[in-house]
C-alpha cells in the first residue's frame, strides 16, 4: 500500500503581515522603556513557546521552568533586541532553543522530540483512504529517529511550528540555504518510504 | 541508535491547561530581583574600580615623592677634608 505524507497541510507558515510586524514592534519598543508593556508580548506568545519547549522536552514541569526562563531572558535583554524585519516571536524561539540546548548539554541526555499523535494523523494518508495508521506512524517515527538531530530541528520548526525559512535560519543561527538544505535532506529520506506531497 | 528520540504524545496540551502555567507576576518579580542584583553588581564593580584607581594614584604619588630630593643642594660629606681649608680668613678674601 502506498503511503502518502501530505506536508502541504502543515507548511503554511504563520505569516505575519508587515503591518502586524510593525504594530508588534511598537509594543516591543514600549516594553524597552517600560517592562510592564511586556505583558502583551507574554500573553501573545506564551502558548507558542510553551508548546515548542514541550515538543523538545516532553516534560511539563521542565517546560514550565524553561518557558519562564526564556521570557525572563527576553525581558532582561530586551534593550539589546534589534528589529530585523522578523516577528518578535523568532527572537523568543531563538532564546527558547538556546535554553533547551543548554539544558541538554548540562544534563548530557538524549534529545527528545515529542510530537502530537493527532498532528501526525493529519499528514499521513493512504491511497485507498484506509489508513493503517499504527504501522505507518511507526515507519515514520523510525525514519525521523534516523535523521540527524539538526535536520530534525529544521523539520520540526518548519512543519510543526510553521516557521518560515528566514525565521528558522535566525532561530538556529544558520544560513537560509543551510536550513533549506537540511529540510531537503529530511524530505529525501522520507521519500524512501513515503510518497511525499510537498511543494515549497 | 538515533541521536535523538521521537516520542508520540496522545493528547495535545489544551490552551486552558497551558494558561495554568502562566504567571506574569512571578516573571516580573524575578525580573526586578535580577535587575536589582545586576545593579548591585555594577555598582560594586564601579566602587572597586574607583578604589583601585585611588590606590594606584596613591602609589604613584608616593613613589614620585620618594624619588624627589628634599632640597636643591646636594650634600656631600668628605671625611678628612676640613670645611675651612680653602677659605681665606686672613685678609677678608683679598689676595
Amino acid at each position: 500500500m502506498l503511503r502518502i505524507i501530505d506536508l502541504n497541510a502543515l507548511s503554511e507558515a504563520r505569516h505575519m503581515t508587515e503591518d502586524q510586524i510593525a504594530e508588534e514592534q511598537k509594543i516591543v519598543e514600549a516594553a524597552k522603556s517600560d517592562a510592564r508593556a511586556f505583558a502583551a508580548i507574554y500573553d501573545r506568545y506564551f502558548e507558542q513557546i510553551f508548546n515548542f519547549i514541550l515538543r523538545r522536552t516532553d516534560d511539563e514541569a521542565l517546560t514550565d521552568d524553561l518557558t519562564s526562563q526564556t521570557f525572563l531572558k527576553a525581558l532582561q535583554s530586551l534593550k539589546k533586541y534589534e528589529f530585523r524585519g522578523l516577528p518578535f516571536s523568532a527572537w523568543l524561539y531563538r532564546i527558547a532553543s538556546n535554553e533547551v540546548n543548554k539544558h541538554y548539554n548540562k544534563k548530557k541526555r538524549k534529545r527528545v522530540f515529542s510530537l502530537e499523535e493527532e498532528r501526525l494523523f493529519e499528514i499521513i494518508e493512504t491511497e485507498d483512504g484506509n489508513p493503517e495508521l499504527d504501522g505507518q506512524i511507526n515507519i515514520l517515527i523510525s525514519t525521523l529517529n534516523d535523521l540527524p538531530t539538526d535536520v530534525m530541528e529544521v523539520l520540526e520548526l518548519r512543519f510543526f511550528e510553521e516557521r518560515s525559512f528566514k525565521e528558522i535560519s535566525f532561530i538556529l543561527n544558520i544560513s537560509e540555504s543551510g536550513a533549506k538544505m537540511r529540510l531537503y535532506r529530511a524530505i529525501e529520506k522520507l521519500k524512501k518510504y513515503f510518497t511525499v506531497n510537498w511543494k515549497e | 541508535m538515533g541521536r535523538h528520540e521521537i516520542r508520540l504524545r496522545r493528547n495535545r496540551m489544551t490552551s486552558g491547561r497551558i494558561e495554568g502555567y502562566k504567571d506574569y507576576r512571578d516573571l516580573m518579580n524575578k525580573h526586578s530581583r535580577a535587575d536589582r542584583l545586576r545593579k548591585a553588581y555594577r555598582l560594586s564593580i564601579i566602587v572597586l574600580g574607583i578604589i583601585g584607581l585611588l590606590f594606584l594614584s596613591y602609589l604613584f604619588f608616593r613613589s614620585s615623592e620618594k624619588s624627589t630630593p628634599t632640597s636643591g643642594v646636594q650634600k656631600i660629606s668628605r671625611p678628612g677634608v676640613l670645611i675651612n681649608y680653602s677659605l681665606n680668613t686672613e685678609n677678608n678674601g683679598k689676595t
